[in-house]
C-alpha cells in the first residue's frame, strides 16, 4: 500500500520537475533575442514567406503569450516535441531513431563498469594485496584520464596498430567494443573507488564480526554480508552515469564516429535547430526522472531500513 | 576433561601485548566471567578463542584445547569448521551486530546451514524453533523482521539465537547487556542462566562486576591484559584480594556510594564550599507537558520542577520518552501543550530568535560525546566555538579553554587532539567543558555515562560532582542505571510510557518505592551479593588504593 503511494507523489514530483523543464525551455525561446521564426527555422535564409507563415499559424506565434504557452505544455504532455523544419520530419522520430545507438552504447558501457567495480571491490575490499595497489592506481588514472584521450588511444592501438577493431561504426558488435569500453572505463573508475570504500566500511562492523563467529567462509562474508552495503553507492552512480551518457556520450560518439544522440545534439546545436534542441532537453529531463523514481525503487529493494514510511 | 583449557595465552600486536599468561578452563554447564576494563584485554581474549584474534596477532599457548581438540593447530577452513558448530559468540549491541540488510531468520538460518544439513523447510522450522526458545514472541511474524524492526532486547535475543543454532557446547558472550536497559538486560541475563542450566559452557565478559555476580561460577579479573585475581564470586565479592578489583567493586554507583567518590585518585573538589552565585528558588520548571511522536505520547502530562543547585534523578527504560522531555526542556522542540519557563520567565513559549541568547544558560552533556563533535575540530577548536556563542573576547578564548580542560581533569595537551584521538571518558570530559565554557546554570545530562565502562564512569561521575559543587551547577541527570541515578540525585523521577509514575526524595523512592514500574525497575538492577565492607572511605584513599585506576579515563 505505502509503496503505491509513495511511487504515486514520485511520479507527481517528476511530472512537476518536467513540467518546470518545459516552461524554462519555453521562457528561453520566447526571451531569445530574434525573430523566432528565424530561431526555429534556422540560420537558413531562403525562407519563403508561405512558409514562414505556415511556421506562425502552426507555432500560433500571433497569439498572445499565455495561449502559446498553454498549447506548448499540452503538446508536450501528449509526448509531441514538434517539428524539425530544417530536416522535414518529427522532433519524436528524430531522437527515436537515434536513441537506439546511444541506448547500446550506454547500457552496455554502464554494464560492463558495473561488473568490472563489482568484481574489484569483492576481490580486493578489506586487503592490503598488490591487486589492490594496481586496480585503485588504475581507478585513479581512469578518474583523472579525459574519456576524449581514452577513445583516442584505445582507437590507436587496436585499431590503427593491431587492427582487431574497426575504425568507424559499420553496424556490427564489433564497432562497439571500443566505444564500450572507453567509457565503461571512465565509469569504472569512479564506481569502483565509492564500492571499495563502501565494503571497506562494511567489512570493519561488528556483524562481519559476528557473521566469522558463524563460521562463514570469507567469500561467503564477502558475497552475502558485505557486497550488499556497497549496492547503494553503486545505484546512485550508475544511474546518474547512465543518465550523462546518454544525454552526453557527443565525445565518445564523435570520435568513434557513431550515429547517437550525442550527434544529432551537436549537430542542433551548430545549425541552430532550435525545436530538436529544445526536444533533446526535455527528453534528457525525462529520463532523469525516470532514473531517479528507478534508483529510488532499487534502493528500497536493497535496503530494508528505506522501506520504513517517515512518519 | 573439561569443555575448555586455557593455559598460559598470550596475545600479542606488533608494539602491543593484550593478554599475558591466561589461565583457566570451562566445564560444561558452568560460567567463567571475564571482567576489566576497557583495553583490560578481556576482548582480545574471547575472539583468540574463536580464532579471530586478527592477522597481525602472536597467540601462543601452553595448552589449548576444546575437548579433545587442539585449537593451536586448526587450519583457517579447521576453524570455520568450530565456529558457530563449537563456539557460538555472542558480541554486545545487536542492532551493529546484525546485518542491517538481513532479515534475523536468515541471519540465524545461515548459522545453521553453515554447519548442518537441513531442506530449506527443516531449517525454517528450526530457526522458528530457535527464535521461540530465546523468548521471542510471535516468531512467525518475527522471522522475517530486520534488526531495525525489534527492540533492543529483541534483537540481542535474536544475536543470542543465531549463535546457538548449531547447538555449540560453548557459548562466548561480549559484553551482551551493555547496550541495554536493567529489564531487558535482566530478561537476557536469565536466558543466558536457562542455557546454563541446559549444559552449555558460558563466557561471559563484561566491564561491570555486578552483572556477572548472578551467573558466574569462577571470576577472573583483568588489567592490562593480566590476571589481577581469580576466584569464586562469594570469594570475589566478600574478599577482594586486589586493589584494583576493590577500586573495580567501589566504582560502581548504588545507593551505599551516595555522597562518597567512587575513585581513589581524583583530585579533591578545589572549591569545598559551594560559591552560592546563584538565586534561590526554581531554576527549571515544566507544566503539563505534552508531546505526541506519531500516533504515540511521548510525554504524557508531565510536570517537572527544577529546584537551583539540586540534582534531579530521572530514571526509565529505553524508549520511555525521557530523551523527548530533554529536548522539549531544552527548548529544542515544541511540546504540543503545556509550558516550560526558566527562571520563572517564558521558556518554551518563545521564537527561536528570542531564545538564542539565552540558550547558553541551560546546556546538554549527551550519551554519545563524539556524534557531537564536527571530527575535523581539535578540542581547542570545539570549546572556542563555545567560548565564541557565550561572548568571550577572542583575546581570552586560549587562556580560558586551558583554564576548562584543567578543570575537566585534561592537560593543555588534549587541546590539540581532534575527538578520534581521544578515549570514551576523555572525550565526555571535553563535552563537559564545552558545555561549562557557556557558563551555564543548569545541565541537562542524557545518559552521560551509559557508554563507558564501569570505572571510566566513576570518573565522569565523580567529576560531575566536584564540577557541580564548583560551579553552583543545577542538574538534571537522566538515566536507565538506577545505581547511578541514586548515587548522583537528591530528588528522582520514574519514567514510564511518558508519564512520570513516581517521584520524591531519591532514598524515599528506591527504598520504598510505590509504584509497581519502579519495583520491576529496582528488581531488575544487578546486585553485588554481599555488602562491601572495604568500601569505606579510609581504605580507597590509602596508598594501594590510589594507583589502582588510570587518570585519563
Amino acid at each position: 500500500m505505502h509503496i503505491a503511494r509513495e511511487l504515486f507523489i514520485r511520479i507527481l514530483a517528476g511530472a512537476a520537475v518536467l513540467w518546470a523543464a518545459a516552461s524554462l525551455a519555453f521562457a528561453i525561446l520566447q526571451l531569445f533575442p530574434s525573430d523566432p521564426v528565424q530561431v526555429i527555422y534556422g540560420a537558413d535564409s531562403s525562407v519563403t514567406p508561405e512558409l514562414r507563415d505556415a511556421i506562425r499559424a502552426d507555432f500560433g506565434l500571433d497569439q498572445p503569450v499565455l495561449v502559446q504557452y498553454q498549447r506548448f505544455v499540452t503538446r508536450i504532455a501528449q509526448g509531441d516535441l514538434g517539428i524539425s523544419y530544417q530536416q522535414r520530419r518529427t522532433v519524436t522520430s528524430i531522437i527515436g531513431s537515434e536513441i537506439g545507438s546511444t541506448l547500446t552504447l550506454a547500457s552496455l558501457a554502464v554494464l560492463a563498469a558495473v561488473v568490472m567495480a563489482f568484481l574489484a571491490s569483492l576481490l580486493t575490499a578489506g586487503r592490503k594485496s598488490w591487486l589492490r595497489r594496481v586496480l585503485s592506481s588504475f581507478e585513479l588514472l581512469s578518474v583523472s584520464t579525459p574519456v576524449l584521450w581514452v577513445g583516442i588511444l584505445l582507437l590507436t592501438f587496436f585499431s590503427f596498430q593491431w587492427q582487431l577493431f574497426p575504425v568507424v561504426a559499420d553496424g556490427g558488435w564489433r564497432s562497439l567494443v571500443l566505444p564500450v569500453a572507453t567509457l565503461a572505463v571512465a565509469v569504472f573508475g569512479s564506481l569502483s573507488q565509492v564500492m571499495r570504500e563502501e565494503m571497506d566500511r562494511a567489512l570493519e562492523q561488528p556483524f562481519i564480526l559476528t557473521a566469522r563467529t558463524r563460521g562463514l567462509s570469507e567469500w561467503a562474508i564477502r558475497w552475502r554480508h558485505a557486497l550488499g552495503h556497497a549496492l547503494i553507492p553503486a545505484i546512485t552512480i550508475s544511474t546518474e552515469t547512465f543518465g550523462g551518457l546518454l544525454a552526453g556520450s557527443i565525445v565518445t560518439e564523435q570520435v568513434f564516429g557513431r550515429p547517437g544522440l550525442g550527434r544529432i545534439t551537436l549537430e542542433a546545436i551548430t545549425n541552430h535547430d532550435i525545436p530538436v534542441v529544445m526536444g533533446i532537453v526535455l527528453f534528457v529531463a525525462f529520463v532523469f526522472v525516470v532514473l531517479n523514481i528507478l534508483a529510488d525503487l532499487l534502493y528500497r529493494l536493497v535496503d530494508p531500513r528505506l522501506r520504513v514510511s517517515t512518519r | 576433561m573439561h569443555l575448555l583449557t586455557v593455559e598460559d595465552l598470550s596475545v600479542s600486536f606488533p608494539g602491543s601485548v593484550a593478554v599475558r599468561g591466561l589461565s583457566f578452563s570451562v566445564d560444561a554447564g558452568q560460567c567463567v566471567a571475564i571482567v576489566g576494563e576497557s583495553g583490560s584485554g578481556k576482548s582480545v581474549t574471547a575472539r583468540t578463542l574463536v580464532g579471530l584474534a586478527g592477522d597481525n596477532a602472536t597467540v601462543t599457548a601452553r595448552n589449548l584445547r576444546l575437548g579433545d581438540k587442539d585449537l593451536r593447530q586448526l587450519s583457517p577452513s579447521q576453524w570455520r569448521s568450530v565456529r558457530g558448530r563449537h563456539i557460538g559468540f555472542v558480541l554486545q549491541d545487536a542492532l551493529v551486530s546484525l546485518d542491517p540488510l538481513k532479515t534475523i531468520g536468515s541471519e540465524i538460518a545461515e548459522a545453521l546451514t553453515q554447519h548442518v544439513d537441513l531442506s530449506r523447510k527443516e531449517a525454517r522450522q528450526k530457526v522458528l524453533d530457535l527464535l521461540a526458545s530465546v523468548g521471542i514472541p510471535d516468531p512467525q511474524e518475527r522471522v522475517g523482521q530486520y534488526a531495525h524492526q525489534l527492540s533492543g532486547g529483541l534483537r540481542q535475543r535474536a544475536l543470542i539465537a543465531s549463535a546457538i543454532a548449531a547447538d555449540p557446547a560453548l557459548l562466548i558472550a561480549d559484553e551482551p547487556t551493555t547496550a541495554l536497559d536493567v529489564i531487558v538486560q535482566a530478561q537476557v541475563l536469565s536466558l543466558l542462566r536457562d542455557m546454563k542450566a541446559k549444559g552449555t559452557g558460558l563466557i561471559l565478559i563484561s566491564h561491570d562486576l555486578a552483572v556477572v555476580a548472578s551467573l558466574a561460577d569462577h571470576i577472573i579479573v583483568l588489567k592490562d591484559g593480566a590476571v589481577v585475581e581469580a576466584g569464586s564470586p562469594d570469594r570475589i565479592f566478600s574478599d577482594p584480594q586486589a586493589p584494583y578489583t576493590r577500586a573495580l567493586l567501589a566504582a560502581i554507583p548504588s545507593a551505599t556510594t551516595k555522597g562518597r567518590k567512587l575513585t581513589a585518585d581524583t583530585p579533591p573538589s578545589t572549591s569545598s564550599d559551594a560559591p552560592g552565585r546563584r538565586e534561590d528558588g526554581i531554576a527549571l520548571e515544566a507544566r503539563a507537558l505534552i508531546k505526541r511522536l506519531g500516533s504515540r505520547l511521548a510525554v504524557d502530562h508531565v510536570t517537572l520542577t527544577l529546584r537551583t543547585g539540586e540534582t534531579l534523578g530521572l530514571v526509565g527504560a529505553s524508549g520511555s520518552g525521557k530523551t523527548t522531555l530533554a529536548r522539549l526542556l531544552l527548548g529544542l522542540q515544541q511540546p504540543d501543550r503545556g509550558e516550560v519557563t526558566l527562571r520563572g520567565q517564558s521558556w518554551s513559549g518563545l521564537s527561536e530568535r528570542q531564545r538564542r541568547p539565552l540558550r547558553p544558560r541551560i546546556q546538554l552533556v549527551s550519551q554519545d560525546p563524539l556524534g557531537s563533535f564536527d571530527p575535523r575540530y581539535r578540542v581547542m577548536d570545539i570549546i572556542a566555538e563555545a567560548l565564541e556563542i557565550a561572548g568571550a573576547p577572542k583575546s581570552d578564548w586560549r587562556a580560558r579553554a586551558a583554564e576548562l580542560i584543567l578543570s575537566v581533569g585534561l592537560s593543555e595537551a588534549h587541546l590539540y587532539r581532534r575527538p578520534r584521538q581521544l578515549s570514551g571518558g576523555q572525550r565526555q570530559r571535553v563535552a563537559i567543558a564545552r558545555a561549562l565554557a557557556m557558563e551555564p546554570e543548569i545541565l541537562i545530562c542524557d545518559e552521560p555515562v551509559s557508554a563507558l565502562d564501569v570505572s571510566t564512569q566513576a570518573q565522569v561521575l565523580d567529576l560531575l560532582d566536584d564540577l557541580k559543587k564548583q560551579f553552583g551547577l543545577t542538574v538534571l541527570f537522566i538515566s536507565h542505571d538506577l545505581g547511578v541515578v541514586h548515587h548522583v540525585s537528591d530528588r528522582v523521577m520514574v519514567m514510564h510510557a511518558g508519564k512520570i509514575v513516581e517521584e520524591g526524595p531519591v532514598d524515599e523512592i528506591f527504598l520504598n518505592p510505590r509504584a509497581a514500574y519502579t519495583r520491576e525497575l529496582l528488581a531488575a538492577l544487578p546486585r553485588l551479593p554481599t555488602h562491601r565492607p572495604f568500601a569505606t572511605h579510609e581504605s580507597r584513599n590509602d596508598r594501594t588504593g590510589r594507583d589502582t585506576l588510570s587518570v585519563s579515563a
